[in-house]
C-alpha cells in the first residue's frame, strides 16, 4: 500500500526531475528516478515488475518540470491500480507534448518575466536592491510551487482523468492575458530604470536617435544572436572613450 | 585574506564559488526557485562584494538581455545565473558606479553565459552516457538513483568551476574599466549610452516575449507610465 510518506518522498524527488536531463532520454532519468519509490512500493515483493517499472519510466520523456508532477502522479496511480504496461506507455507519450507547451507558455513565456518585471520595476522605484530580488522569489515560488502541488495531487487522485482537465485548463487563457500586460511591464520597467541615470535631460539628437535605430533594429533582427548584437554594439561604440 | 588587489577575501570567494554551484544547480537540474534568475543571482554577487544595489543592476541588465532567449522547447541559451553572480561580483568589486564599467560586466556576463551553455551541453552529453542506456539501469535499480545524483553533483562541480575561473578575470577586466571610463563616461554621453542600452533592450526583450509588428503601442503605454511616474517624482 502506498503511504503519505513514499507520497511525499516522490514529490520531493521531483524537485530534481531534471538532474539527469541529457540529449538521448531528455528528463526519463529523472522521471524514474522521482517515481521509484513508488515503485518500488506498488510492486513489492516482485522485482521482475519493479524492474520492468523502472526501465519503462526512465525512458524518454520531456515536458515543463514543474508540470511534470502531474505526470509524476498520474503515472503513479495508474501503476498503482494495475493499469496493463501498454496503456500506461501510451498515456505517458499522450501527456508529453502537452506538459511541454503548457508550461512554457504560461510559467517561462509569461509568469517569470511578469514577476521579474515587478521586481526590476520596484528597484527601479527605489526598492532595496534585496528587497526586490527577495518579492520576485515570493511572489514567483507561490505560484511555482502551488502548481507542483496541485501537479501532484491532481495527477494522484485523477490517473487518466488528467488528460481531460488539462484539457480544460484556464492556464491558456492566464498566459494569453499576461503577455499584453508583460509588454506593458518592460517599457515601465526599462524607463525607469533609466530613469535612474542623472541628466537624462541631457540626451541630444544623436542620442535618441541612435536609441531608436538600436530598439527598431533588436526588434526586427531576425536572430536573438542579432538582437544581442545590435544592442551590445550600440552600447560599446557609445560607451567607448573616444 | 585579499586576493589580488581587489576587495575579494578568500572567504568571499569561496563563498562565491561554493554559491555558484548551487546557483547552477538552480538552472536546471534541481530545485529551479530561480536564485539562477540575474536580478538574485547578480544581487547576491553584489552583497558578497559589498554592493548590492550594482549587483542588482547588473543583474536586471543581463535579465533584460535574456528575454530575446525564452528557453522555450529546445532552444539554446545563455547560462546566466553564474554569469550573472559573477557579473554583479565584478561591478560591486568595480565601485558600482559608472556606465562603463557596468557596459564590460555585462558584455563579460553574456559572455561567460555562452560559455555556461556550452559546458552544460557538455555536461548533457555526458548525462546521456550516465542514465541514457536504459536496460542496463533497470537490470538494478538503484543504479539510476547513483547516476542520477552523480549527475547533479557534476552540474555543481561545473557551475562552481565555471564562477572561479572567471570571477576574478571578469572583476579585473570591471576594475580595468572603471580606471578608464570614468573621464568621458561621466560627461554628456552617460544618459546616451543609457538610452540607447535601455531602447535596444525593451527592442530585443519585445520581441523575446513574444511582441509583434502590433505590440508597439503596448510598449508605449509602459514607457508613458514610467516617464508619468518620474515626472511626477
Amino acid at each position: 500500500m502506498v503511504s503519505r510518506a513514499d507520497l511525499t518522498t516522490s514529490f520531493l524527488r521531483s524537485f530534481a526531475i531534471q538532474g539527469s536531463w541529457n540529449y538521448e532520454t531528455l528528463l526519463g532519468g529523472g522521471m524514474g528516478y522521482a517515481l521509484a519509490p513508488l515503485l518500488a512500493r506498488v510492486h513489492a515483493g516482485n522485482p521482475v515488475e519493479f524492474r520492468e517499472a523502472v526501465r519503462r519510466h526512465a525512458s524518454s520523456f520531456n515536458g515543463h518540470p514543474y508540470l511534470c508532477t502531474l505526470a509524476v502522479g498520474a503515472l503513479a496511480r495508474l501503476e498503482h491500480d494495475g493499469a496493463d504496461p501498454e496503456t500506461i506507455e501510451r498515456f505517458r507519450t499522450a501527456l508529453r507534448g502537452p506538459l511541454g507547451a503548457i508550461g512554457d507558455r504560461l510559467i517561462w513565456a509569461a509568469w517569470r518575466p511578469l514577476c521579474l518585471l515587478l521586481a526590476i520595476t520596484f528597484f527601479s522605484l527605489g526598492l532595496a536592491a534585496w528587497k526586490a530580488a527577495l518579492l520576485f522569489l515570493i511572489v514567483y515560488n507561490a505560484g511555482h510551487l502551488w502548481l507542483r502541488v496541485w501537479g501532484f495531487r491532481t495527477g494522484w487522485r485523477e490517473g487518466l482523468g488528467v488528460g481531460s482537465i488539462l484539457a480544460g485548463l484556464p492556464l491558456k487563457r492566464f498566459s494569453t492575458f499576461l503577455a499584453p500586460v508583460n509588454l506593458v511591464l518592460l517599457g515601465t520597467a526599462v524607463t525607469l530604470l533609466v530613469g535612474r541615470v542623472p541628466q537624462l535631460a541631457g540626451v541630444g539628437p544623436l542620442g535618441w536617435g541612435v536609441a531608436v535605430v538600436a530598439a527598431v533594429g533588436a526588434y526586427l533582427s531576425p536572430s536573438r544572436a542579432g538582437a544581442g548584437a545590435i544592442a551590445l554594439l550600440g552600447l560599446a561604440a557609445l560607451a567607448w572613450p573616444w | 585574506m585579499p586576493l589580488t588587489g581587489l576587495d575579494l577575501t578568500l572567504e568571499r570567494w569561496l563563498l562565491l564559488i561554493v554559491w555558484g554551484g548551487f546557483v547552477g544547480l538552480d538552472g536546471v537540474s534541481w530545485l529551479q526557485v530561480m536564485i539562477s534568475r540575474p536580478i538574485v543571482a547578480g544581487t547576491v554577487g553584489g552583497v558578497l562584494l559589498g554592493d548590492a544595489e550594482a549587483g542588482f543592476l547588473a543583474g536586471a541588465v543581463l535579465e533584460l538581455l535574456s528575454f530575446r532567449h525564452p528557453p522555450l522547447g529546445a532552444a539554446r541559451y545563455p547560462e546566466t545565473g553564474p554569469a550573472a553572480l559573477i557579473a554583479g561580483a565584478a561591478y560591486a568589486s568595480a565601485g558600482g558606479e559608472g556606465l562603463f564599467p557596468l557596459l564590460t560586466v555585462v558584455l563579460a556576463g553574456w559572455a561567460i553565459g555562452w560559455i555556461g551553455a556550452r559546458t552544460v551541453h557538455w555536461l548533457r552529453t555526458l548525462n546521456g552516457r550516465l542514465v541514457g542506456d536504459v536496460e542496463y539501469l533497470a537490470v538494478a535499480p538503484r543504479r539510476l538513483r547513483r547516476r542520477h545524483i552523480l549527475a547533479m553533483r557534476l552540474d555543481a562541480v561545473r557551475a562552481s568551476l565555471l564562477t572561479a575561473a572567471l570571477g576574478v578575470p571578469a572583476a579585473l577586466l570591471a576594475r580595468l574599466a572603471a580606471g578608464v571610463g570614468p573621464g568621458s563616461v561621466a560627461g554628456g554621453w552617460s544618459p546616451a549610452i543609457a538610452l540607447v542600452g535601455v531602447a535596444a533592450l525593451a527592442g530585443a526583450g519585445a520581441r523575446g516575449l513574444g511582441g509583434t509588428g502590433q505590440s508597439w503601442p503596448l510598449l508605449a503605454v509602459g514607457v508613458a507610465a514610467a516617464a508619468l511616474i518620474l515626472g511626477v517624482s
